[in-house]
């Protein structure tokens, strides 16, 4: 719409001077409504921002950053609870070893920042065939005193995940904190953890932070230790590790689930 | 009609407008200069989050009409709407309309149509039956003017007690961890004249009750936050690629893996757990005091509705006969972070003709005035406690939800409405009042309930009741 000075086209008759007032008053309207919006757009639209790390980066690239920051995280073991199939067995690294596999949950403090190396054994259909994930604490949380224990970090291994690292696969998991206001209801009988697929060209530590707070990272693939047995490098150089005592009555399995959601694609 | 809130949970947002000029002074300049200016006002104002500006809402009043009554079983037509103090059975105000009401005795069996308001001798003060103008809203326009979201235009009706409102508390932190439920927290509830409730939302728990010269009143309750953290997690499955490039990853990465683990040794000395910043979010019991109203002593020992005997978390003497205890101020504010003293046992007690006097505190003199208050002070204490302070998914919680009128005057329509948060489930026929109520259930945004008490009587001074309900953690 512009600000016409001549003839009005339809009528043949010249335009009033309150016509063109009338115009131009719609013009300036214009202009002001035109610089308000695109400044509203501007300032709501968020701010984009940077995700330097993947999970593709080497391990504890993630935690060692996370420790920068300046909450109180540094050197807090963090409590994790490892969850694997029924029957099989997780062994844990403890001074350069693996210690005596253990039925599932096992639970554990880890240091935020480290990365534990664990072996998972006995895998149901896949007797004799191991498989050594690591686990990244990024985060930690801030349970009522006392109570640290009851509310570990659940570091769940499908038996899905469990075949697609036999297969050759690495299997990333980017486990985050579900915000109560925005988490998606579901029902209360479900034991299994929420989960999405994303795409391989995707980010997960990304979705993870949109999603929620990214606590621990995941990798599950085909790596094995030496014959010798496990290096030193091979264990991270078995950082400090808190083992808790089993508790045979909260014992259960989790049966492999279809993820709820697909993101992106692979 | 069951349910009367057709609009609960619907948000609107204020949009500034402040009406249409006249068309003679649209087209002055200066006219248009000045609406320019408030449109960038306005406009600057959405871009900045900044409070827009929202016209006086006009009409709000509580003219009342005393029938007398000897005007039984006779119809009246009315100028403006009325709505009859106390019962629940009446017909809903339609607004904008005359309203015919008429006064039934106990003993009259007459029908009347719908748009006839019907009164019972319940409702009779003094021989005459109150009926009060309720306060209406039927200007959409205005109502838009004035919806939540812009606070500063909230109308004289609704009044939300400001030692509850958001930032006065610290809350628990990190907030991500915790379920919290109660209070009125983003947009303020208000109620319109149909008893339907806009600005309720998540895990908001409220309470509106009217008054005798025709306000609603709105009191949140306290914010009751519960620690239980849920996970999700996000997947990728790299193929055969990734898989070798892993490999060549950890080949480099162990070299250096030392040094970074010397650097972690150096801030792994800090034994600091940081535990001591959870509990900023303890808020001091002893915000505010006010007076106890005598009447309160004469309360029932034993609450014989309920299912049970007192749970654990109800073993206070404020739940159990509604008399704050100085003694139980800590473990009150366990459970509930929000609890606050809301009489004081020190405090001189007096009482005028069978009413409780009002003190009129004067700094400069020794002495303190008692008198009477002749407007009334209608009052409400809402108080809600959970039975655990953290839960895991699958828990069951109690909800316990412990209202008392406190004011010097009776209150009718009382009504308790809590919104759940999407994490909490309402175990189903959990509900439970002391005092004769209806109950009423529906689904929210977050696929969780709404839950809404209507208490069917009028709550005398002193009295109060108690309402329990069950959630399952998701």
């Amino acid at each position: 719409m512009g600000c016409r000075t001549g003839k009005d086209e339809s009528s043949g008759a010249h335009p009033r001077a309150g016509d063109r007032t009338d115009n131009c008053v719609v013009c300036c309207w214009c202009s002001v409504a035109g610089i308000l919006l695109s400044g509203l757009a501007i300032a709501s639209a968020e701010p984009p921002r940077h995700y330097p790390w993947t999970v593709d980066m080497p391990p504890d690239t993630v935690g060692q950053a996370q420790l920068l920051r300046t909450e109180p995280i540094s050197g807090y073991f963090q409590p994790v609870q490892i969850r694997v199939p029924r029957r099989a067995r997780v062994s844990l690294a403890m001074d350069g070893a693996f210690v005596q596999p253990q039925k599932s949950p096992v639970t554990a403090a880890m240091q935020v920042g480290q990365v534990y190396r664990f072996q998972v054994s006995n895998i149901p259909l896949n007797e004799g065939f191991e498989v050594y994930p690591t686990v990244e604490v990024i985060n930690r949380l801030y349970p009522p005193p006392g109570e640290e224990s009851r509310f570990p970090i659940p570091i769940e291994l499908t038996f899905e995940d469990l075949e697609l690292a036999l297969a050759g696969k690495l299997v990333t998991r980017v486990i985050y904190l579900e915000p109560p206001d925005t988490a998606l209801p579901r029902p209360t009988d479900l034991k299994q953890q929420r989960y999405f697929d994303v795409g391989a060209r995707n980010n997960p530590w990304q979705i993870a932070d949109e999603l929620g707070r990214p606590m621990a990272i995941l990798r599950l693939g085909g790596i094995v230790p030496d014959r010798d047995g496990p290096t030193d490098e091979f264990l991270f150089g078995s950082p400090p590790i808190w083992l808790y005592e089993m508790d045979l009555s909260q014992n259960h399995y989790w049966e492999p689930m279809q993820p709820s959601v697909s993101v992106g694609t692979k | 009609m069951l349910w009367r809130h057709s609009r609960i949970g619907l948000p609107a947002r204020c949009s500034g407008r402040v009406g249409k000029p006249r068309p003679d002074a649209a087209r002055t300049p200066t006219a248009h200069v000045l609406v320019v200016v408030l449109a960038t006002v306005l406009v600057q104002g959405l871009i900045t989050g900044e409070r827009l500006l929202c016209p006086v809402h006009a009409g709000v009043g509580g003219a009342v009409q005393r029938v007398s009554k000897n005007a039984v079983n006779q119809r009246y037509t009315s100028s403006t709407n009325f709505v009859r103090y106390g019962d629940r059975t009446a017909a809903p105000v339609v607004p904008g309309r005359s309203l015919e009401f008429q006064i039934n005795d106990s003993s009259s069996s007459r029908s009347v149509d719908s748009q006839v308001v019907t009164a019972s001798w319940d409702t009779y003060v003094d021989n005459e039956a109150v009926l009060v103008n309720r306060p209406q809203w039927n200007d959409s326009a205005t109502y838009q003017n004035k919806s939540g979201g812009c606070r500063q235009c909230l109308p004289d009706l609704i009044t939300v007690d400001p030692q509850l409102s958001p930032y006065q508390q610290t809350g628990p932190w990190p907030g991500d961890e915790y379920i919290c439920d109660g209070g009125d927290y983003s947009q303020r509830v208000r109620v319109r004249a149909d008893w339907s409730v806009d600005g309720l939302d998540m895990e908001d728990t409220v309470a509106h009750f009217d008054t005798l010269d025709g306000r609603t009143i709105v009191k949140p309750t306290d914010r009751v936050c519960i620690y239980a953290p849920r996970f999700a997690a996000v997947r990728q499955i790299s193929g055969a690629s990734e898989h070798k490039q892993q490999e060549h990853m950890n080949e480099i990465l162990v070299p250096v893996q030392p040094q970074w683990g010397e650097e972690v040794q150096t801030a792994s000395t800090t034994l600091q757990q940081a535990q001591p910043v959870i509990q900023l979010g303890k808020q001091p019991a002893n915000i505010f005091r006010k007076r106890q109203v005598l009447e309160s002593f004469d309360r029932p020992q034993k609450i014989g509705t309920l299912s049970e005997e007192n749970l654990a978390q109800e073993n206070f003497s404020l739940i159990r006969y509604g008399i704050f205890d100085e003694t139980e101020r800590l473990l009150l504010t366990e459970f509930s972070d929000a609890a606050q003293s809301w009489s004081h046992d020190a405090a001189v007690q007096v009482v005028i003709e069978e009413t409780q006097a009002i003190a009129d505190v004067l700094y400069q003199k020794p002495q303190t005035l008692y008198k009477l208050d002749p407007q009334g002070k209608p009052e409400l204490c809402v108080t809600k406690m959970a039975s655990r302070k953290s839960a895991l998914p699958g828990d069951v919680i109690d909800f316990t939800l412990r209202f008392d009128n406190v004011g010097n005057e009776r209150i009718g329509n009382v009504t308790l409405i809590d919104n759940l948060s999407p994490r909490l489930e309402y175990v189903s026929e959990s509900a439970q009042c002391s005092l004769d109520t209806e109950f009423f259930t529906r689904e929210n945004e977050g696929e969780s309930l709404i839950l809404r008490w209507e208490i069917k009587q009028p709550l005398e001074p002193g009295k109060g009741g108690l309402i329990r309900f069950r959630c399952k953690v998701r």
